[in-house]
């Protein structure tokens, strides 16, 4: 069944992630890290406490078009990223622990915000045949207060419009 | 003219390139147009006389004035050969600007050879980059303008100014 183009679009974005992250580490993502694509966060506050490794959860936001021209349609897609993370032993994270979360949600919005159809780093390649898509729009929380406060987890929330003609 | 009645929008306009000859013309639409304006505004002649005192005008020449913006892209046929008319003083285009599809009975609009003027190529660093052609109409050994009538089946009807 073909997919929605949305999904398309958290798929590719769901496969760019792992890639930069496979660089970072210098090694494949492997669990309990994980990069998923989810309808639904799979962690409610009442089961933060059982959190274990980085998690990064890519999620449909929304999407419109308007017409490019009399025969292509120019897509809008946003995309909403979680990374969440909780401090391995449950106590108050130190700051250092935290600024190094922060440097990740940077390097990934350094990517997914920054996508042009031909200038470095080049379009977000969806779907098959794969369409050029590029970044209009970037927004980070770099962190949520409260998550880090009572759940001692890192906890960021990202979102980005891409656009494609088709 | 023939047809049903209904709201005309500017995206079911189509601007069709003759990639065949004159006399046995096929056309293909630059499907990368997005926005045309279309104007024949007439020079007119003083025509008055003491028959009454209200000045008398006479039509004397049409300027088809026709401007069209078209996505810029790479690899279009349609698109490249309106970038590589501009590109050159004496090319012209054996052009179709319609109200309609060639489907549509009652649509109508002109044929000519087209010399493109490219009057604006937006590459602000936010937007998706587009042309602006000033179309003109040119002398060409095949042909001077002519009204475009579409009818019955798709049946094009060619009359003179």
């Amino acid at each position: 069944m073909p997919q929605a183009r949305i999904i398309e679009v958290c798929d590719a974005v769901v496969a760019a992630v792992l890639a930069e992250w496979a660089a970072l580490r210098g090694s494949p993502v492997a669990a309990p890290d994980e990069c998923v694509r989810e309808y639904v966060v799979p962690v409610g506050p009442e089961e933060i406490g059982l959190l274990t490794g980085r998690k990064v959860w890519v999620a449909p936001g929304g999407y419109g078009g308007e017409n490019a021209s009399r025969g292509e349609d120019q897509d809008q897609h946003t995309v909403a990223v979680i990374v969440a993370e909780r401090y391995p032993d449950g106590s108050k994270p130190p700051r250092e622990w935290t600024d190094e979360r922060v440097v990740f949600v940077e390097r990934l919005t350094d990517l997914l915000g920054n996508y042009k159809p031909t200038r470095d780093p080049g379009p977000l390649l969806v779907g098959n045949p794969p369409r050029r898509h590029w970044t209009e729009r970037s927004q980070v929380g770099v962190y949520d207060w409260a998550y880090l406060d009572e759940h001692h987890c890192f906890w960021s929330e990202l979102e980005f419009e891409f656009r494609g003609v088709r | 003219m023939a047809g049903e009645s209904f709201a005309k929008t500017g995206i079911d306009g189509v601007v069709l390139r003759n990639t065949g000859t004159y006399g046995s013309p096929t056309l293909v639409e630059i499907t990368l147009v997005r926005d045309v304006n279309f104007g024949l505004p007439w020079d007119f002649g003083d025509a008055s006389s003491r028959a009454t005192p209200i000045k008398l005008y006479e039509a004397v020449q049409g300027d088809l004035a026709i401007s069209v913006v078209v996505r810029a892209d790479d690899v279009d046929a349609g698109f490249q050969a309106l970038f590589d008319a501009a590109m050159q003083k004496g090319a012209k285009l054996d052009l179709l600007v319609l109200d309609g599809p060639v489907t549509e009975e009652g649509a109508a609009g002109v044929r000519a050879h087209f010399k493109p003027s490219l009057t604006g190529q937006a590459q602000a660093i936010g937007d998706v980059q587009y042309c602006t052609f000033d179309l003109k109409a040119g002398y060409h050994t095949d042909g001077v303008p002519k009204i475009v009538d579409v009818g019955a089946e798709s049946a094009l009807t060619y009359t003179s100014f």
